[in-house]
């Protein structure tokens, strides 16, 4: 009967989808949006990759859990990162599966699963390396029943393995530039952080060589911030436009009030073992000159550097804002929703990992030391020479690399988790890095080294609706 | 129309019987039926007389005169449709001897319910005569009488009286009793009448005088305490609020729990949780106030599944039938009704003033100190030691709260012809909130017309009209830190100002939480819903027993509100001053049209066999549109729209949906001799919101009644007039799922920055459908007993009932790693059982005669119990597949296999720990060991450690019983009613007192803290103060969960009618006063501002919560009523 005949006004069916190029650009658009959401990029992804490392502290009783190491499967980020990996994963495998029956510019719609992929293998490259193996899902869940939606977890490295394949194949399909979105340099910046992971030296020099190749410079350092997108360095950052679009309600999270909105205890405040870490070396341009937050104007004083804040010296009554403060969201007042992007790779991580992977194949070398002198110069450093005390063996320039690393990605969202790959190194070759995740894990929980928390557990949701899946031991 | 007088059994010879004749008796009856019309007679005149030749055709009057005569009989036509025969002898011997006749009198006065109420339509007639008159809506009469003559007072469903008149009098007092009162009221059972002792299901019925008494803004409200099996609750003070009623338990788990209501035959169901698309601080409207109490009727409770099943698909929550006034022939009858009242807070909570909160936060710093091993943790003690108090002590509760206006007024005008009846009523109710900025206020109007255009053919009109306009500014159920005023007003430090000297508003220094009176003042979020529900009927008598009525019916509602956010508000005081100020707009429109055709067939069996079929079809569909928009960044707060917002704050939003239902449906009733009744109905419920496999759902029901007391055997005395034992099934459905829950959709607003700087829409899966759905079934099995003792002055009826409900509609999750952003797919699984029993007693403890003393109680109480009986399966946190119980999302409230749904899950304590010594040997919390001073918690499954493992059900939010009490107290012109009304055996989680003892926060607290843990104060539930809760001693525990029984004193009023001799002088017919008292006294052991509280009203699986709702208040107005 006709009259009980009533389709859905405001939303699309799958039957009368994926018409046209539209309808491609519309699928791919929501795949990069599953990047902004507060279980991604907008706030979970960051707090996991530094709250529990040496970089950060808090008393927020939202992060403690991640700050103090007692995460548990119904922590919050624990669940947030996993949903919002998982909504990437599937954007991304809706795009691939309908993309390539639609009739359109071949062209685009070969780049467009290109930028599918790379989100695939972003996405899927985070779940590894945040729970180990996870289900590897390849195409769209479109059915509810049990022998569709169940799936077991594979191993870690065959989850990497399908990361690489995708960046790969997405390095070939993606253009040398596309403004905001995906580039070949994306691809290969990110391969190079997965080789380096997987402790591929080899294969990490090439992805990261291949991104140098371009000529990248280096620009000031203060300037990389807000990530607004501004010259060539940026190899790929989550768009944010503000409370038009949800915004970005990181930065709000992590300034003091004011420039943020609210006044309550921070996430991400630098530890004071950071900055002292930091002031021990002289005429670091990232690191050597605090902007002050003038409490009366509310606005910071003085932006020649990038990296922390001191919020409203000398005024009394709120701690919450009193103290130093991450300087990386330069944004003011916006009630959670930041226009601030946010980087996920940059290039001077590419010239560090491609030092690391050299490094590690041939130790010191004139070629090593120029990937990080550029860095280290635009730092304001001196350059490091073949006599250099850091550049005498592989295990001292080994320490200098992780110690650039760390000042120049500091809240960036990267700390945590290369103190895990320190960690894993140090496993199979002892006392390579002087400090890994398991010396932090030690420092929080009385002294226990306990190996299972190099992975964070899978969230509960997903043990209680996945029969095959098993939890990560230890949790 | 048999007048129970002179029923001598003195036996006349039987006259000739000709052969075409017929019983004047049955011929009157059939005409009574026939005309709709009443012919009262003395039955020793008609008695066997037997008439002929009767015409085919023409009025009533006109066959009356015609057949009359035949047995020396005539007859007067008192007002339209009201005939009464008398002996054509009498007048003619009166006149005969007219030198002895008596001189005519006049005689006057009123006649009187046993409520004290003025009876409208009273024959009054002098005995053995045609003078005569009927008594007007207020129950007086005038009439002139020979003197010496006896007045009857008869009326259908009381008892006649007689009055011998001796001489002039205006002062005549009849209260007229009721005859087997409620046996012969008439009940209303959709598409359809009954009387009462026709039925053979559970129904309630409540009538207009106990809706009209309690002065509050909607009916819902006032069903309270007045039904058994009927269970009310106002969850919130706030006006104009919805109500959450519930018949016989939840049964549903997610769906809406609300008994679908039938205004004058147009089903509305209310959906609170789409009511109002911007929720400022959860103010929920209520859809149901639109109609004003005062035009109500008559309310009938279908509560068993066989009477509900009628409406099929969507009766599964019980049906309530309103039925609104309707004019009654005669003369227009002009009513005024008004009142007025105050109403306060009816407690303030004990909080601390600031020099006991200075010193109580100094130790709360001072204990997190102590546990510093950090220097850099140690935190400077916020108010320096020394006498010098803190230099402001506000008390926040006053500066938010105050007395507040209440008032009502309402006219109406009824009144009618043979051929055209009218009640038209205009009102205007106005309530204005105890909190600030707070406020509900109603423009009604009402027609109601019925016409009559032939013998045959009638045509009518119901039409409810109404404004309402909600200013929900008050955001309750928020804590203080996110503007929550009601919190706020409890939670707010005493050591601030309300503004400061600047005119700025003042905001706690430690956690710079904003201020009540300002997030009051400077908000301002107003609702308006026009509303429209009524329909146009036509009915027409195919054949003389065959009625065939089409109606077309309209539920319309627009609704605009209107948030404005000052610039001046607390909130945003750190914010950027080129984004402070904002508004919102939010607009939704629903049409929701209606077409029923009924047959209606009342056979002619003979004497003994009554039947009555229905058959009908009906089609139902809603349109909804809605849409929204926010803008910020304000220059100014002189106007709070839109366009004077700088930017626009995400998309606006538009969405539209529709859904529709094709019904068919049937019914019999049957009673052999009004004995043995049997009814049997099925509804074919066909529903646009699941596929064609199940499109149609069909819900049949049967009852049957016997009535023993009709038997021979059955000893036929007045000690039991009439028992009747009932037994009823019935099937009904809930389908109120999401109208296109059962697709699989893809949604744009996934949008990102495109290649510039603008934003481009996305579209993804978003949820993922199942075209296996169908609607919820409720299987209902009842059995009742009626009975009637001592003269019908006790009545009691006795239901014991078993409802369980299948194929739950349930969001079963589905495994996160899909990656779909809904994780969850809608299926039919689970089980839900409610069972219980229901008494209500009606007794007249003292029979008022004459307007001498009188006293009746009516008497209600339930039990209902719920239980979850499957919810399907899950993995288990040990990874084992077991039975799913659900954690609801609020995390304290759990359903659970075996038990109640919204069970409460939490922790169990175990007294303080009195050492720190003691502490070391207990399980860790928290990731360490607790302190001399800290709760100790349970460690449930023994493991050493306390963690969400630890946490087991600890409460239950359902009532063991509730009940209602009233008793009426009359005495000449006075009334005295006094309601209580009451819940027993619930347990409230006091979430509010959570925030108010939590000594951890710098927040005010309650003057319980006082006698907190220390080392000399030890013999304590209250543990230490310590800052940021290291043990987490506040976790919700057993500690927050209260006794919420209550007993209320909720009406108490005081009514006095002016003697109709006075107020005739004024040319008023009828003038009551009276005084009234709402919520006066509570007897209850809770904490909180008030037992009958909940925070998630709506839910079915999280309820019985107060937090920071918004508080009852105590309600003194004073009150007319006047007829003209």
């Amino acid at each position: 009967c006709n009259f009980l005949q009533k389709e859905p006004l405001g939303s699309i069916t799958p039957e009368n989808f994926f018409q046209s190029g539209d309808d491609a650009e519309a699928a791919l658009t929501a795949t990069y949006d599953a990047l902004q959401g507060t279980g991604a990029y907008g706030q979970d992804l960051n707090v996991m990759g530094e709250m529990p490392s040496d970089n950060c502290t808090s008393t927020n009783g939202d992060v403690n859990a991640m700050d103090k190491i007692i995460w548990t499967p119904t922590t919050s980020q624990v669940g947030n990162v996993y949903t919002q990996g998982y909504q990437g994963v599937n954007r991304a495998n809706i795009v691939l599966k309908y993309v390539p029956t639609i009739t359109m510019d071949t062209a685009r719609r070969s780049q467009i699963q290109g930028e599918a992929r790379f989100i695939r293998a972003l996405s899927y490259f985070n779940l590894a390396r945040v729970y180990g193996g996870v289900p590897l899902r390849l195409t769209p869940t479109e059915s509810g029943i049990a022998a569709d939606v169940n799936l077991a977890r594979a191993t870690t490295d065959q989850v990497y393995d399908q990361v690489v394949a995708d960046l790969l194949r997405a390095a070939i399909q993606l253009p040398a530039s596309n403004t905001n979105r995906a580039t070949k340099n994306s691809a290969n910046a990110l391969l190079a952080r997965v080789q380096l992971t997987r402790r591929n030296w080899a294969a990490a020099q090439a992805a990261a060589a291949k991104v140098i190749a371009s000529n990248i410079t280096l620009g000031s350092f203060n300037a990389l911030y807000p990530a607004e997108n501004k010259g060539p360095e940026s190899l790929f950052e989550i768009q944010y436009a503000g409370s038009a679009d949800g915004g970005n309600i990181l930065p709000d999270l992590v300034l003091p009030s004011p420039l943020a909105t609210y006044s309550f205890p921070k996430f991400n405040i630098p530890t004071a073992e950071l900055i002292t870490y930091a002031d021990t070396a002289s005429g670091d341009t990232r690191w050597a000159f605090n902007g002050i937050v003038n409490a009366a104007s509310g606005k910071v004083i003085g932006r020649s550097h990038a990296s922390y804040i001191d919020g409203k010296p000398g005024v009394g009554g709120n701690s919450n804002d009193v103290g130093r403060f991450a300087y990386k969201w330069r944004s003011i007042g916006n009630n959670f929703s930041s226009t601030d992007n946010t980087y996920v790779l940059r290039y001077a991580e590419v010239l560090l990992a491609y030092a690391e992977a050299a490094n590690e194949q041939t130790g010191p070398t004139p070629d090593v030391l120029a990937k990080l002198n550029l860095v280290r110069l635009r730092a304001g450093l001196t350059a490091l020479t073949a006599t250099s005390p850091q550049a005498l063996t592989k295990q001292t320039l080994r320490n200098e690399i992780d110690r650039q690393r760390r000042l120049e990605l500091a809240f960036e969202g990267e700390r945590w988790f290369d103190l895990l790959r320190y960690a894993r190194h140090n496993q199979a070759e002892a006392g390579a890095h002087l400090i890994t995740a398991l010396d932090i894990i030690a420092q929080q929980r009385n002294g226990a080294r306990d190996v299972n928390y190099l992975v964070f557990p899978l969230p509960q949701s997903e043990i209680n609706t996945n029969p095959l899946v098993q939890q990560n031991p230890g949790y | 129309q048999l007048l129970a007088m002179n029923t001598s059994s003195q036996r006349l010879p039987l006259p000739a019987v000709a052969s075409e004749s017929v019983l004047l008796k049955s011929l009157l009856k059939q005409w009574e039926q026939d005309y709709h019309a009443t012919i009262f007679y003395e039955s020793k005149l008609v008695d066997n007389k037997r008439v002929s030749a009767q015409p085919s055709a023409g009025s009533l009057a006109t066959k009356l005169a015609a057949v009359l005569p035949q047995v020396d009989l005539q007859f007067k036509e008192l007002r339209a449709n009201y005939f009464v025969v008398t002996s054509r002898d009498e007048t003619a011997g009166q006149r005969t001897a007219a030198n002895a006749a008596p001189q005519n009198v006049p005689v006057s006065g009123r006649v009187t319910q046993a409520n004290g109420e003025g009876l409208p339509g009273v024959t009054v007639l002098v005995k053995g005569t045609t003078i005569g008159t009927s008594t007007g809506s207020d129950g007086s009469f005038t009439l002139s009488v020979p003197e010496g003559s006896t007045l009857v007072f008869s009326s259908i469903g009381f008892k006649s009286q007689e009055l011998a008149v001796t001489g002039a009098t205006s002062s005549i007092a009849i209260k007229m009793d009721d005859d087997a009162q409620s046996l012969k009221e008439v009940v209303v059972v959709g598409y359809g009448t009954q009387t009462r002792q026709e039925l053979s299901t559970a129904v309630t019925s409540v009538g207009a005088a106990q809706i009209a008494r309690q002065p509050v803004a909607g009916f819902d409200q006032a069903l309270q305490g007045q039904a058994p099996g009927v269970q009310v609750t106002a969850p919130s003070g706030a006006p104009g609020a919805g109500i959450n009623v519930r018949v016989r338990g939840n049964a549903s788990l997610s769906l809406n729990g609300s008994p679908l209501y039938v205004i004058d035959g147009v089903p509305v169901l209310p959906d609170y949780s789409a009511s109002q698309e911007i929720s400022v601080g959860n103010q929920r409207l209520n859809p149901l106030n639109t109609l004003n109490p005062n035009d109500i009727e008559s309310i009938d409770v279908l509560k068993d599944g066989a009477a509900a099943a009628i409406y099929g698909v969507r009766a599964a929550n019980g049906v309530v039938v309103i039925t609104t006034k309707r004019g009654k022939v005669g003369q227009a009858q002009v009513g005024l009704s008004m009142y007025y009242g105050k109403q306060y807070l009816r407690k303030k909570l004990d909080v601390l003033n600031s020099s006991q909160f200075a010193q109580q936060y100094n130790e709360t710093i001072a204990n997190f100190n102590a546990q510093q091993t950090d220097p850099n943790n140690i935190q400077a003690v916020p108010f320096p030691s020394g006498t010098a108090l803190p230099p402001y002590n506000t008390d926040w509760q006053d500066e938010v709260y105050r007395a507040a206006s209440l008032q009502n007024y309402q006219l109406n005008v009824s009144g009618g012809t043979e051929k055209t009846r009218y009640y038209v009523a205009g009102g205007y109710f106005k309530q204005d909130g105890i909190s600030q900025n707070s406020g509900f206020d109603r423009f009604n109007f009402k027609v109601n017309l019925e016409q009559t255009v032939s013998d045959k053919f009638r045509l009518g009109t119901n039409l409810n009209m109404s404004r309402t306009h909600t200013n929900g500014s008050v955001r309750s159920e928020l804590a203080l830190g996110n503007s929550g005023t009601v919190l706020g007003a409890l939670s707010q430090i005493p050591t601030i100002p309300v503004r400061n000297a600047n005119g700025t508003y003042g905001v706690n220094p430690f956690n710079q939480s904003d201020n009540p009176v300002g997030d009051l003042l400077e908000t301002s979020n107003q609702a308006i819903v026009y509303q429209m529900i009524g329909n146009v009927y036509g009915e027409y008598d195919l054949l003389k027993n065959l009625r065939v009525r089409s109606s077309l019916g309209l539920d319309f509602r627009t609704q605009t509100e209107n948030q404005f956010i000052s610039r001046n508000y607390p909130g945003t005081a750190n914010s950027d001053p080129s984004t402070r100020g904002s508004a919102r707009t939010a607009t939704n429109q629903q049409v929701i049209w209606l077409w029923e055709n009924t047959l209606t067939y009342n056979p002619t069996l003979g004497e003994r066999h009554h039947l009555t079929l229905l058959g009908g079809q009906s089609m139902q569909a809603s349109n909804r549109f809605t849409s929204g928009a926010q803008t910020q960044g304000f220059v100014s707060n002189a106007v709070p729209y839109l366009s004077s917002g700088a930017t626009v704050v995400g998309i606006p939003g538009s969405y539209n949906d529709e859904w529709a239902l094709l019904s068919y449906f049937a019914r019999a009733n049957y009673d052999f001799d009004g004995k043995y009744l049997f009814s049997a109905s099925l509804r074919a419920d066909g529903t646009s919101r699941f596929t064609d496999k199940y499109r149609f759902g069909y819900f049949p029901a049967v009852s049957a009644a016997w009535r023993l007391s009709k038997e021979r055997f059955f000893p036929q005395t007045a000690a039991i007039s009439d028992l009747k034992l009932r037994a009823s099934f019935g099937a009904n459905g809930n389908q109120e799922i999401y109208a296109y829950q059962r697709f699989s959709r893809y949604s744009g607003g996934r949008n990102y920055q495109g290649g510039g700087s603008s934003i481009v829409g996305g579209i993804t899966q978003t949820d993922i459908g199942n075209n296996d759905l169908r609607w919820e079934t409720t299987y209902q099995y009842n059995g009742g007993l009626d009975l009637s003792m001592l003269d019908n002055r006790l009545t009691f009826t006795f239901d014991i009932y078993n409802k369980q409900t299948k194929d739950l509609l349930l969001a079963v999750p589905i495994p996160t790693s899909t990656g779909v952003d809904n994780l969850s797919v809608t299926q039919n699984i689970g089980k839900i059982e409610n069972k219980g029993i229901e008494i209500g007693l009606v007794t007249t403890n003292v029979e008022a005669k004459d307007g001498s003393f009188g006293w009746t109680t009516n008497f209600n109480v339930s039990g209902n119990r719920n239980k979850v009986i499957d919810l399907g399966t899950q993995v288990n946190d040990a990874g084992v597949s077991a039975a799913r119980s659900i954690i609801d999302p609020n995390g304290y409230s759990i359903s659970q296999p075996g038990q109640p749904l919204g069970s409460f899950f939490g922790y169990v304590t175990q007294g303080i720990v009195q050492s720190n010594a003691e502490g070391q040997a207990l399980p860790s919390q928290n990731g360490s060991k607790p302190l001399a001073g800290d709760i100790r918690f349970a460690d449930i499954n023994g493991d050493g450690v306390i963690n969400d493992q630890d946490r087991t059900i600890i409460g239950n939010p359902n009532p063991k019983l509730f009940a209602g009490v009233t008793n009426n107290f009359t005495y000449k012109g006075i009334e005295l009613s006094v309601f209580f009304q009451g819940s027993f055996g619930n347990d409230i989680y006091n979430q509010t007192r959570q925030i108010l003892e939590s000594q951890s926060d710098p927040l005010n607290q309650t003057v319980r803290v006082l006698n907190h843990w220390t080392p000399t104060n030890t013999n304590t539930d209250i543990p230490r103060p310590v800052r940021n809760d290291p043990n987490g001693n506040n976790r919700f525990s057993n500690r927050w969960l209260e006794d919420g029984s209550y007993v209320r004193l909720k009406n108490l009023t005081v009514a006095y009618n002016f003697p109709t001799t006075l107020t005739k002088h004024a040319a008023i017919q009828n003038l009551r006063l009276y005084v009234t008292g709402q919520n006066l006294i509570t007897w209850t052991h809770y904490l909180g501002y008030d037992p009958e509280v909940s925070a998630d009203p709506f839910s079915s699986t999280s309820f019985g919560r107060d937090y920071g709702v918004y508080p009852q208040s105590r309600t003194y107005t004073v009150g007319l009523n006047a007829n003209f």
